[in-house]
């Protein structure tokens, strides 16, 4: 390896920490960090990290080249839209520390509008999944306000809360007229012929919605954001308007969660009631659990296991019996409560770090 | 510059403070002393409207600011450094201080405040990349000092600042708040440890059962006998 590429890595391990020094106020300035960020992102393509994560995007983009199948398009494509899901809890719950467990709000709201723009609407798929996005904003925006007194456990059950009124509203049939009765709206037409096309589509968006992530807990919001995790009093008394920053937060992360559940409803063609479960919003925390908290790309690593290795591991089992059929939700409960006992960094780091000492071994150092 | 104004508050029904009349003039650092539990923090706590008082005035450059709300003060120039050094604990001591900074707008200040901070604690500048949970608790009270100075206040709080300190760092700390006094930053200072805060305060509050008891300059309450028996130990 040549000795620019290694000296570029010292640099910006060390470096990576001062993106913000001299920018005391950042909300009206993050367009001003964005040359920064895309410098920086150059210098960190040949980074340790860099060069992993474009190995993994590179090994992702290669599978459908090698084999077409669909049910491994199918796997890949819920393993990418959940990924998007499980970093919009991590910045809410990892990075400003609004414990939701009600995450499944916005990915249902997103899931059904989007759903909804498409059948009755007839508007092209992307429309839609935004459309079912800024629905998820705002209905982060309704549920900020009321919770945003609340803290910790509270919140969580503040949160929840929410998505069990939504469900129970959806399953009342109640609103049939525009958004379906119980069973929901299905027959939704396909995001495009080959299921090829679905995934690289759906790749795009989970890059870029992570691309956009990182740069904002990267920059001084972020920092913000953690200030109010560590403490919101401290935080306060430093003239930071935590209510604002805290809504800001239900906002983006509404924003990306309802973009997965847009993404869920197109590419599976239907939306039902059970979007709003609380199984979703403990889908989102197993995978950051997994992955690392307040990590974002955890998410990633997080969702690949849960989704690619973890359930196919146990599908099989549900042919044995009716009662195998929630055995991956069984496993993946007894896991969370493993990794909160004795691994609460998430497998990431620790993982980061043998491969990276690998990679210096590699490096001949 | 700051002016109390018959403030009571309470928790629940347990009185607080009751009647609390109190001025800080410009330039000045001033000490509120007291037991435990005397309402010393509550006090600082209401003027920063981290706590809301239930009755009175709170004055501010003639400008009533105890119904605004806590960020809000923090803007118009009172910084908290808060009881139990209240920190970012999982960010680095540069970030915690960028975060003090918050309503600064200004950078050329910004690194200006930020030089003064690595002087008078060289400590803070050896240690800026590292994470301010893994501090001393003597470092982490100069960062708690040192990030309510990066607002570049018109009036600071300090709260409790010896709070389980070893008496070798808790002289080095009242240096430093000598040090600020000296700058001319207005200071009001609570303390438990009286002859620390009288060997820098100006006027002295003494705080018993949120009342205030006694009032007057250094020399005044070293004359008083009750002072001398109960606070002082002479």
């Amino acid at each position: 390896m040549p000795k620019k590429i290694r000296s570029k890595v010292s640099n910006t391990v060390s470096g990576t920490k001062n993106f913000f020094l001299g920018i005391p106020r950042a909300t009206r300035n993050l367009y001003k960090e964005i040359p920064h960020q895309v410098k920086s992102f150059k210098e960190w393509i040949f980074t340790f990290r860099g060069s992993l994560t474009i190995l993994c995007l590179i090994g992702t983009i290669l599978v459908p080249l090698i084999t077409m199948d669909d049910y491994i398009m199918t796997i890949l494509i819920s393993f990418l839209v959940f990924s998007i899901f499980a970093a919009s809890w991590d910045l809410l719950a990892g990075y400003t520390g609004q414990v939701s467990f009600g995450h499944s709000v916005f990915f249902g709201i997103g899931a059904y509008v989007a759903a909804a723009f498409v059948k009755m609407a007839g508007l092209p798929w992307f429309f839609s999944m935004i459309i079912g996005a800024v629905a998820a904003i705002l209905v982060g925006l309704i549920i900020g306000i009321p919770c945003l007194r609340l803290k910790g456990p509270y919140l969580a059950l503040g949160t929840q809360a929410f998505s069990l009124i939504l469900f129970n509203l959806f399953m009342s049939g109640e609103l049939k007229d525009i958004l379906g009765s119980t069973e929901g709206i299905s027959a939704l037409p396909a995001m495009s012929e080959a299921h090829i096309v679905t995934f690289f589509f759906i790749l795009i968006i989970m890059v870029i919605s992570f691309i956009i992530l990182t740069i904002i807990v990267k920059s001084n919001i972020g920092t913000i954001f953690k200030a109010i995790r560590d403490d919101e009093t401290a935080a306060d008394a430093s003239g930071i308007n935590t209510t604002k920053y805290k809504l800001i937060a239900f906002m983006i992360s509404g924003f990306f969660a309802g973009i997965a559940g847009g993404l869920f409803a197109l590419n599976s063609r239907a939306v039902n009631p059970s979007v709003f479960l609380a199984l979703y919003s403990f889908y989102a925390i197993v995978m950051v659990a997994l992955g690392g908290i307040a990590t974002i790309s955890g998410s990633v690593v997080g969702a690949f296991i849960y989704w690619v290795i973890l359930t196919e591991l146990f599908k099989p089992m549900g042919a044995l019996g009716t009662i195998f059929l929630y055995f991956p939700t069984l496993i993946s409960a007894l896991i969370l409560i493993i990794m909160i006992r004795f691994a609460d960094q998430g497998i990431l780091k620790p993982a980061l770090e043998h491969i990276r000492e690998f990679y210096d071994f590699l490096l001949g150092r | 510059m700051l002016e109390i104004r018959k403030i009571y508050h309470y928790y629940d029904k347990a009185k607080a403070l009751e009647e609390i009349n109190l001025t800080v003039e410009e330039g000045s650092l001033d000490a509120v002393i007291g037991p435990n539990g005397a309402g010393k923090s509550t006090l600082l706590r209401v003027i920063s409207r981290l706590e809301e008082p239930d009755r009175g005035k709170v004055m501010f450059m003639g400008e009533r600011i105890d119904e605004l709300e806590a960020y809000q003060i923090a803007r118009k120039g009172i910084a908290h450094c808060p009881e139990r050094r209240k920190l970012f604990y999982d960010m680095s001591v540069l970030e915690n201080l960028e975060m003090g900074a918050y309503s600064l707008k200004d950078k050329k200040k910004f690194h200006e405040l930020l030089n003064f901070i690595f002087e008078i604690f060289p400590r803070l500048k050896e240690r800026k990349k590292q994470r301010s949970g893994t501090l001393s608790g003597g470092e982490q009270q100069m960062l708690a000092i040192g990030r309510a100075l990066m607002a570049n206040p018109k009036l600071l709080l300090m709260d409790e600042p010896s709070l389980g300190l070893a008496p070798k760092v808790k002289t080095k700390i009242f240096e430093a708040i000598e040090k600020i006094k000296h700058e001319g930053t207005t200071t009001l200072l609570v303390e438990q440890d009286a002859v620390l805060a009288m060997a820098v305060a100006e006027n002295i509050y003494v705080l018993e059962e949120g009342k205030i008891e006694i009032r007057g300059t250094k020399e005044e309450l070293e004359r008083e006998p009750r002072i001398k028996k109960v606070y002082l130990g002479i």
